[in-house]
C-alpha cells in the first residue's frame, strides 16, 4: 500500500484519494487553524471553495487538500498551530476577541509610534495561513497558448452540455475543469450523466479538455489563464461560456466553523466516493431536493441519523419511521470545544439539544460567479448554476458564527462595521476584510449583499463587490510562467569580452564590459596611448527622404540645413518642455540623408519619437533603425591614428578626416563610417560597420596596435575620461526637468531657428530665472567623492554630485553637481557628503577640467 | 521531433510610402511587407550582394527618395521545423500563428520583438541580432521535453508559400 507523509507519519492512500480524504481516513480532524483567532477548523466543502484544508504539500503552502490529489511519498503538514496544530495556544486569542474588534488594527497602536514595528511583528506572527517556504525551489513553468472558438470553463453537466452544443455547431472547444471530470460528485445519476458527456466530448474532433486545469479569470481579449501542473495555459478564445456550477450555500449559526460541521455535497463526497463516513452520528439540515440526495448517500455510508431538519413540504416525501424527521426547525447553534459535540435545534416548540459528532447541512446553492463578474458580457456567457436565481440568504443575528472563513470574521463584526458606517458592500469589504480572503468570497460573498441588502434594499450600495483575478489562489511560479527571463540584449563582441576577462553590467537592457582589468591601466591607454571600446549599443538611424532635412531641423535644436555633407554635428533632442532627454550626433550623407546616433539607453524611445513626429507633420521622411545591424568601435588617443593607419591604405590624416566629419574607409577589410568624435577628450574615431564584421575589425585592432600598447577600455574607464572633459551623459547628469541652459549647453539650442520641437518652452522658460544648474567643482586632495553626495553651501543643502571622480591626470577630485541658483548664481565653494560621512570641499571649475581648448581630440 | 537551425537570409528593407511600395513590384528575393512604409526582400545570404543591388536600383527608378538598407545584420533567424514546431512555437509565442491569416505574423516571441514567416514545412523567427542568443537558449529551455535537435544552418530557400 501506498503511504504519505503527513508530519511525520505515514498515512496510506488509496485509489482515488485527494489528500484531504487520505488524511480523514487516517483519522485527521483539525486541518487548519483559523486565520486571526487560531479557532481549529475541519473539512467543509470539499470542493476546493473553502480556506479550510490549505496545507502544506510538498513544500508549497496554501495548497486545497481536498482537490489535490494524494501520492505516495508526498510530504504534508499543516501550517500553524503551536505546539500543534491539535492543541493551538493561540486559540486563546478568541477569549481575547473584545480586544480585538473588527478594524482594530485602524485604530490602536497609533501611540506611540515606535511600538508600532513591534507590534506588527507581533500580529504577522499571530495571524495568517502559515510561512513562505523561502527555501523551496520554485518549479519552473512555461505558458501554452491556445486558440479556439469557445473556452468553456468547468466540466460540470453544464459544461459539457455547452461543449458539446458548441461543438455540434463546428466551433472549436477548448474545456477546463480544476478537477478531473465527475470527481467532485458523489456516485449517483449526476455523475453517470458527467462521465457520459464527457465520454462523447473527447471523442469530437478539435476538442481540448485540461483537467485539474484551474482558470485564473477572464480578461478583455478575451484571455483565460488557466493554472495546470504542466503549464499556464493561455486560452485565446472567441467567446467563453462560464460553468463554474455553485457552491453550497454556507450557513450562519453560532459555532458554524467547528470541525464536524459540513456541507451537504462534501460530506456526500467524503462518503460516497472517498468511502468513508464524515461521522458517526449525524444531524442533518436539508432544505432542496439536491440536499436529499446528500442524505441517501450518507445514510447508506452508515452513518446513524440523530435528527434530519428539513421543511415540511421536504420531510413530507420521507418515511418518518426511517427518519428522525424535524420539520420546520433551524440549527441555531454548533456546540464542542475542537469538534461538534452537539448541536441547538429551533423548532416552533421550542429549542433542543441534539448530542452528535457530524452536523451535514444543505441550504440551498450560491452561484460560482467570480469568473462570469470579471468579464464582459460581450463575449462571456454562463450556463448551468452559476446564472440559475439561487435567492438571498436569510438574513443572520447578530450573534451568528463565523461570516467569512478565510479572515475570521464573525457577523458580529459585520454588524458593528455598519454600525460605524461602513453602509455598502464594497466599504465592508475593506473594512472588515470579508470576501478578500482565499477563497474570493465563494462562501460568504452573498451573505455580504444580502446583509446590505436588508437594511438599503436594492441600490447600488448593496451591489455585489467587483470580481478581480484570480478567482482561485494562484502560485507565483504560475504568475511568473514564461517571463522570468532576463532579456540581455548583447552586441557582436559579448564572447570577445568575456574571452579578455571583462566584469560585465547591466546598462539598460544591454550587457557591456565595466572593466577588463585595471581600470587606471585602461585610463592610461586612452589618455597615453590608444585604447578601443565597444560602444555598439549607441542607437542608430538611417533617415532619408525628400523631407529628411526639413524633419530633422524640426526636431533638433541645432541647425541641420547648414550641415554639409561629410560632416557631423552635437545635439541634444528636448521634448516639447523643452527639457533634454537624449543626445547624439547628426551626420549627413548628402543625397542618401543623414545618419543619426543617439544614446544606448535611448534608442527605442528615439524611434517613436522620429516616427511620431514623422506622422504628425506629414512629412515625407523615411526612417531605418540600424541600431543592431550596425555594430561600432571607438579607436581614442593620441596614437589612435597610427593603429588606424596600419589597417587601411586610405589616408585618415587630419585633413582627411578631421574633427566633427566622417568618411566611408574600409579598414582591416571591412567597410567602415569612420565618425570623428571627441568624448574621451583625445583623437578619436568611431567605426560604424556591419555587426557581423564586428569581431574581426575588433580583432585585427587589437592586432594592430600592440605597437603602441592599445588595451580596450570598459563604461568605468569611460566615465571618468568624458568627466575630465566635462561631457555629460544625459541620464546621469541630467534631471527629468534639465533645459539646455541648466546644463551649461544654451549653445546646443539654437534660438534663431523658428521652430524646433521645445522652442516655445524654451523661449518661455528663458524669460524666468533659472532655479538650478549644472556645474563643475574640482576637489583638492588625494580623494573624490562619491556620486550622489550631498551639495551644501552656508550650511543648506543644495544639490547634490551627478558624477564624481578622482582625475589621475590632474591629480584631485572632479565632479559636476546640480545645484540650486541664488540670486542668480551658485556658490563658488561647495561642501560634498556623501555616504560614507565623509566632506570634501570644492570650489567652481570653468569649463572642462581637462584640455579644455579641445586641442587633443582635434589633433 | 523539434529542429531548430540557424537561418541564413538577407535581408532588404525597404523604406518608401505606401502608395509606392504597394504598385512596386521587386525584382527578385520574397517580398514581406512589414510596415505600412516599410517592405522586407528576402533572399538567400549568398545573393546579398546582388539582391540589395537589384532592389536599390528598381526601388530608386520608382522612387526617387526611398530607402534602401542591406538589414542582414540587424536580425538573427532560426527555423523551427518538426512535428513538434507548433506546439513549440505555442510556449513561446501568444501569436495566433494560422496560415489562413497570412504568411507574415509580428509580435513577441520569447518576449522579444520578431517576425514570423510561416512557410509550408516550418517556422521562420526573425528577431534583432542582439537578442538571437535569447530566443536560442528560450527555445531549447522551454521546448527541453521536446528533445530538441540543433541542426545546421540553412540557407534561405526561398520555399515561403
Amino acid at each position: 500500500m501506498t503511504a504519505l507523509d503527513f508530519e511525520g507519519r505515514q498515512v496510506p492512500v488509496e485509489p482515488g484519494d485527494s489528500v484531504a480524504s487520505a488524511l480523514f481516513r487516517a483519522g485527521v480532524r483539525v486541518f487548519s487553524r483559523s486565520f486571526k483567532y487560531r479557532r481549529p477548523r475541519g473539512l467543509y466543502c470539499l470542493t476546493g471553495d473553502c480556506p479550510n484544508c490549505q496545507l502544506v504539500v510538498d513544500g508549497e503552502p496554501a495548497v486545497r487538500a481536498c482537490v489535490t490529489p494524494a501520492r505516495a511519498g508526498q510530504r504534508v503538514e499543516r501550517p500553524t498551530g503551536w505546539p500543534s496544530p491539535d492543541r493551538d495556544v493561540g486559540s486563546l486569542l478568541w477569549h481575547l476577541r473584545s480586544l480585538m474588534p473588527v478594524g482594530f488594527y485602524y485604530k490602536t497602536m497609533l501611540r506611540p509610534r515606535a511600538l508600532w514595528p513591534m507590534a506588527e511583528r507581533v500580529i504577522r506572527r499571530l495571524s495568517g495561513v502559515g510561512p513562505v517556504a523561502r527555501d523551496r525551489q520554485p518549479v519552473r513553468r512555461e505558458r501554452l497558448t491556445h486558440y479556439a472558438d469557445c473556452c468553456v470553463i468547468g466540466g460540470g453537466i453544464a459544461g459539457l452540455a455547452a461543449a458539446l452544443a458548441a461543438s455540434d455547431r463546428g466551433e472549436s472547444i477548448l474545456l477546463a475543469d480544476e478537477g478531473t471530470i465527475g470527481e467532485k460528485l458523489a456516485p449517483g445519476p449526476a455523475r453517470t450523466r458527467a462521465l457520459e458527456l464527457h465520454d462523447a466530448l473527447a471523442r469530437r474532433t478539435g476538442v481540448t479538455i485540461l483537467e485539474r486545469a484551474t482558470a485564473v479569470g477572464v480578461y478583455e481579449g478575451p484571455l483565460v489563464p488557466i493554472a495546470a501542473d504542466d503549464f499556464l495555459h493561455l486560452v485565446l478564445p472567441k467567446r467563453v461560456v462560464v460553468a463554474t456550477g455553485a457552491v453550497e450555500r454556507h450557513p450562519l449559526f453560532v459555532g458554524n466553523d467547528l470541525p464536524g460541521v459540513w456541507l451537504g455535497r462534501g460530506a456526500a463526497r467524503m462518503a460516497g466516493a472517498h468511502r468513508v463516513a464524515p461521522g458517526r452520528e449525524m444531524v442533518f439540515w436539508g432544505a432542496t431536493e439536491e440536499s436529499l440526495e446528500s442524505l441517501e448517500v450518507l445514510r447508506r455510508a452508515g452513518v446513524v441519523l440523530k435528527g434530519v431538519v428539513l421543511p415540511v413540504g421536504l420531510a413530507r416525501t420521507l418515511n418518518p419511521a426511517e427518519y428522525p424527521l424535524i420539520a420546520d426547525g433551524e440549527i441555531i447553534e454548533a456546540r464542542g470545544r475542537s469538534r461538534v459535540r452537539s448541536v441547538i435545534v429551533r423548532t416552533t416548540s421550542g429549542e433542543s439539544e441534539i448530542a452528535c459528532d457530524l452536523l451535514v447541512v444543505s441550504l440551498g446553492l450560491e452561484a460560482r460567479s467570480s469568473l462570469l463578474r470579471q468579464a464582459n458580457p460581450a463575449f462571456v456567457t454562463g450556463t448551468g448554476d452559476v446564472v440559475e436565481p439561487h435567492g438571498v440568504p436569510p438574513e443572520p443575528r447578530r450573534e451568528a458564527g463565523c461570516f467569512c472563513l478565510c479572515e475570521d470574521v464573525f457577523t458580529k463584526d459585520v454588524a458593528d462595521a455598519w454600525g460605524e458606517g461602513f453602509q455598502s458592500t464594497e466599504l465592508l469589504k475593506r473594512y472588515t476584510t470579508a470576501t478578500m480572503g482565499p477563497c474570493q468570497g465563494a462562501m460568504c460573498h452573498r451573505h455580504l449583499t444580502g446583509f446590505v441588502e436588508a437594511r438599503t434594499g436594492p441600490a447600488p450600495a448593496s451591489r455585489a463587490t467587483t470580481a478581480r483575478p484570480p478567482a482561485r489562489p494562484i502560485r507565483l511560479e504560475d504568475l511568473a510562467a514564461g517571463a522570468r527571463y532576463p532579456l540581455e540584449y548583447r552586441t557582436a563582441l559579448h564572447d570577445r569580452h568575456l574571452g579578455l576577462g571583462a566584469t560585465m553590467e547591466w546598462t539598460g537592457v544591454w550587457k557591456r564590459p565595466e572593466r577588463y582589468g585595471d581600470v587606471l591601466e585602461e585610463y592610461r591607454a586612452v589618455r597615453e596611448r590608444a585604447s578601443i571600446m565597444d560602444v555598439s549599443t549607441l542607437g542608430k538611424y538611417r533617415i532619408a527622404g525628400p523631407d529628411a532635412t526639413e524633419f530633422l531641423e524640426r526636431l533638433y535644436p541645432c541647425h541641420v540645413k547648414t550641415i554639409a555633407p561629410g560632416r557631423s554635428r552635437y545635439s541634444l533632442l528636448l521634448n516639447e518642455a523643452g527639457y533634454v532627454f537624449d543626445d547624439g550626433l547628426i551626420c549627413a550623407l548628402g543625397p542618401q540623408g543623414y545618419y543619426v546616433t543617439v544614446t544606448s539607453g535611448g534608442a527605442d524611445q528615439a524611434e517613436g519619437w522620429f516616427r511620431d513626429w514623422a506622422e504628425a507633420w506629414s512629412l515625407e521622411v523615411h526612417i531605418g533603425n540600424v541600431t543592431a545591424t550596425y555594430g561600432a568601435i571607438n579607436l581614442a588617443g593620441p596614437r589612435a591614428r597610427e593603429v588606424l593607419a596600419a589597417l587601411t591604405s586610405e589616408p585618415v590624416d587630419n585633413t582627411a578626416i578631421p574633427y566633427n566629419q566622417h568618411r566611408e574607409v574600409t579598414i582591416a577589410g571591412v567597410k567602415c563610417r569612420v565618425l570623428r568624435v571627441g568624448f574621451v577628450g583625445e583623437l578619436s574615431y568611431e567605426l560604424h560597420h556591419p555587426r557581423l564584421e564586428s569581431e574581426a575589425l575588433w580583432d585585427a585592432l587589437l592586432e594592430a596596435g600592440k605597437l603602441c600598447g592599445l588595451v580596450p577600455h570598459g563604461l568605468e574607464a569611460l566615465r571618468l575620461l568624458r568627466l575630465e572633459k566635462g561631457h555629460i551623459i544625459v541620464g546621469q547628469d541630467t534631471d527629468f526637468d534639465a533645459t539646455p541652459a541648466k546644463l551649461g549647453l544654451d549653445w546646443a539650442a539654437r534660438m534663431d531657428k523658428r521652430e524646433f520641437v521645445g522652442r516655445s518652452a524654451l523661449e518661455r522658460l528663458g524669460r524666468l530665472e533659472r532655479d538650478r544648474e549644472l556645474v563643475p567643482y574640482r576637489f583638492p586632495g588625494p580623494g573624490a567623492p562619491l556620486d550622489g553626495a550631498q551639495v551644501l553651501a552656508d550650511g543648506e543643502r543644495i544639490g547634490y554630485l551627478t558624477s564624481s571622480r578622482f582625475s589621475p591626470v590632474l591629480g584631485h577630485g572632479i565632479a559636476l553637481a546640480l545645484v540650486k541658483r541664488t540670486n542668480g548664481t551658485v556658490p563658488s565653494t561647495i561642501l560634498a557628503e556623501d555616504g560614507s560621512g565623509q566632506r570634501f570641499e570644492g570650489t567652481r571649475a570653468q569649463g572642462a577640467f581637462y584640455d579644455p581648448e579641445g586641442v587633443r581630440l582635434r589633433a | 521531433m523539434l529542429e531548430l537551425a540557424l537561418l541564413e537570409a538577407t535581408i532588404v528593407a525597404c523604406y518608401a510610402g505606401a502608395e509606392a511600395l504597394d504598385s512596386w513590384k521587386p525584382p527578385r528575393g520574397h517580398a514581406e511587407r512589414v510596415a505600412g512604409d516599410e517592405l522586407w526582400i528576402l533572399g538567400p545570404r549568398s545573393e546579398r550582394c546582388e539582391l540589395l543591388r537589384a532592389v536599390e536600383d528598381s526601388l530608386r527608378a520608382v522612387v526617387p527618395g526611398a530607402l534602401v538598407i542591406d538589414q542582414t545584420d540587424g536580425w538573427a533567424a532560426w527555423r523551427l521545423s518538426g512535428t513538434d514546431a507548433a506546439h513549440a512555437m505555442a510556449r513561446l509565442t501568444i501569436l495566433r500563428l494560422d496560415r489562413q491569416d497570412g504568411r507574415l505574423h509580428q509580435g513577441a516571441v520569447a518576449g522579444v520583438p520578431a517576425k514570423v514567416i510561416l512557410t509550408e514545412s516550418d517556422y521562420r523567427v526573425f528577431v534583432p541580432s542582439p537578442v538571437g542568443h535569447h530566443l536560442r537558449d528560450r527555445i531549447l529551455e522551454a521546448c527541453g521535453d521536446l528533445a530538441p535537435t540543433m541542426g545546421s544552418p540553412r540557407g534561405f530557400d526561398g520555399s515561403v508559400g
